[in-house]
């Protein structure tokens, strides 16, 4: 490459740095996720809220065909943006995770444990020859003394959150989390603030267009489409 | 494959603590290989195991408990309970179904109350009030179900765990040449030193 321009060509194998020190693929990764529907997480004291836009493409297509929104385990859950099919493998993974770590100790993997099995797996995908990374982020949270939320990005890397989007409206929705996230913020002002941070990158907040899912009592449960407009109607009070 | 030779260690559960015991004794057929040999270890900061059975297996296994045991620590910032610790010691062994570690062990320890589990040597895990395992295993059960009642206070259970060693050293060949015992309770693993356990009989 001694004859192209500075940074050219960095980008055709994953394991070569850029000579500023970037891996090219995994920054496209990166822009894939941030072209990706929003997705979002509140954490309160009662659990998790986790909301997604599922982006229907036509009105043809039946909504509760697909998922974005996940069950990991009982205690589990995590919500994608980005290639949704990519993010599949990674939930299958943490699913065998989750079992795996039950089956050996007898008891509920920790969220922090699973983010960071799966933070290494996308790691992997980062520096070896032959794969490329995961075009997806998640959004893993759970309940286990404590209510955790951790978000992942295509080089398997993960912060821990109080409240956090990923997607097209990941800006959006952080502002909304900035000026309106409170600590002590109850479960039903979480999903009502989970909506309103929603609102902005969603075509029509309307009912079939978004995904949610609770994990309360460390027990993970998808909301129906009619409890979800309940708070939608609630939010446009 | 009889493994139940060799030893008799016993694991007593009460109402604040774990009392594990066993003799000294390592035999090797008729002889008496070693007169001072360790069959009750620390795996973790509020676990302990016993074993019975092949010196070399017991002593590896241990030694890969104690491994797995820091690294849960170091990677989950929290300790293995004592339950998963068993749960995990039983999964190794059961992987090793056709190339068996030979021996019978003992976990004990304290989680939110004290727990006790015997573990065969194809991973078959039971929880228990007493446990006794080894070849003396027998002469200490007929002491245990008749002595033993459940919340009895550790100090009792001491006595009583060292009365059971001392049964099967009158009546078991391959037991003897004195008694070990370690208690665990909420504040940690505690081996008793020579004298204490002198003045326990």
């Amino acid at each position: 490459m001694a004859f192209r321009p500075r940074g050219i060509g960095y980008d055709m194998a994953i394991t070569v740095f850029s000579p500023d020190g970037s891996l090219y693929q995994v920054n496209y990764a990166s822009e894939a996720v941030k072209r990706g529907a929003t997705a979002l997480g509140v954490k309160c004291e009662e659990g998790i809220v986790l909301a997604v836009d599922k982006r229907i493409p036509s009105k043809l297509v039946q909504p509760e065909s697909f998922e974005k929104i996940f069950q990991v385990d009982t205690h589990i859950g995590t919500a994608a943006s980005g290639m949704i099919a990519d993010a599949r493998q990674l939930v299958e993974r943490a699913r065998l995770e989750a079992q795996i770590h039950r089956l050996t100790y007898d008891e509920d993997i920790s969220v922090a444990l699973l983010c960071k099995k799966i933070g290494d797996l996308m790691q992997m995908h980062t520096q070896y020859g032959g794969l490329r990374p995961f075009g997806a982020s998640l959004i893993i949270a759970g309940v286990n003394e404590e209510p955790e939320l951790f978000v992942t990005d295509p080089s398997g890397g993960y912060l821990g959150w109080k409240a956090s989007a990923i997607g097209s409206g990941r800006t959006s929705a952080q502002d909304v989390f900035e000026a309106e996230y409170r600590d002590d913020i109850t479960m039903d002002e979480s999903i009502v603030l989970a909506l309103k941070a929603l609102k902005p990158s969603v075509e029509a907040l309307v009912k079939g267009n978004i995904e949610m899912a609770l994990i309360k009592d460390k027990k993970f449960k998808k909301m129906s489409d009619d409890e979800v407009k309940k708070y939608i109607d609630q939010l446009r009070e | 494959m009889d493994v139940t030779k060799g030893t008799t260690t016993v694991a007593l559960v009460g109402k604040d603590g774990v009392v594990l015991a066993a003799d000294k004794r390592a035999s090797m057929g008729y002889s008496v290989a070693h007169k001072n040999a360790r069959k009750i270890f620390q795996v973790s900061k509020l676990a302990g195991a016993t074993g019975a059975g092949s010196v070399g297996d017991i002593q590896n296994f241990v030694n890969l408990l104690r491994v797995e045991s820091n690294l849960y620590g170091i990677k989950t910032n929290q300790d293995l309970t004592v339950r998963s610790l068993a749960t995990l010691a039983s999964r190794i062994l059961f992987s090793q179904r056709y190339y068996p570690y030979y021996a019978l062990f003992i976990i004990g320890g304290y989680d939110e109350r004290p727990v006790a589990f015997s573990l065969d040597p194809l991973g078959g895990m039971n929880e228990d009030k007493f446990i006794a395992s080894g070849s003396g295993m027998q002469v200490a059960y007929g002491l245990l179900e008749d002595q033993y009642k459940e919340g009895m206070a550790v100090k009792e259970l001491e006595k009583l765990a060292a009365r059971c060693i001392n049964a099967a050293t009158q009546r078991d060949l391959a037991t003897g040449d004195g008694i070990s015992m370690a208690v665990i309770t909420k504040d940690g693993y505690r081996e008793l030193t020579k004298k204490e356990i002198e003045e326990v009989l």
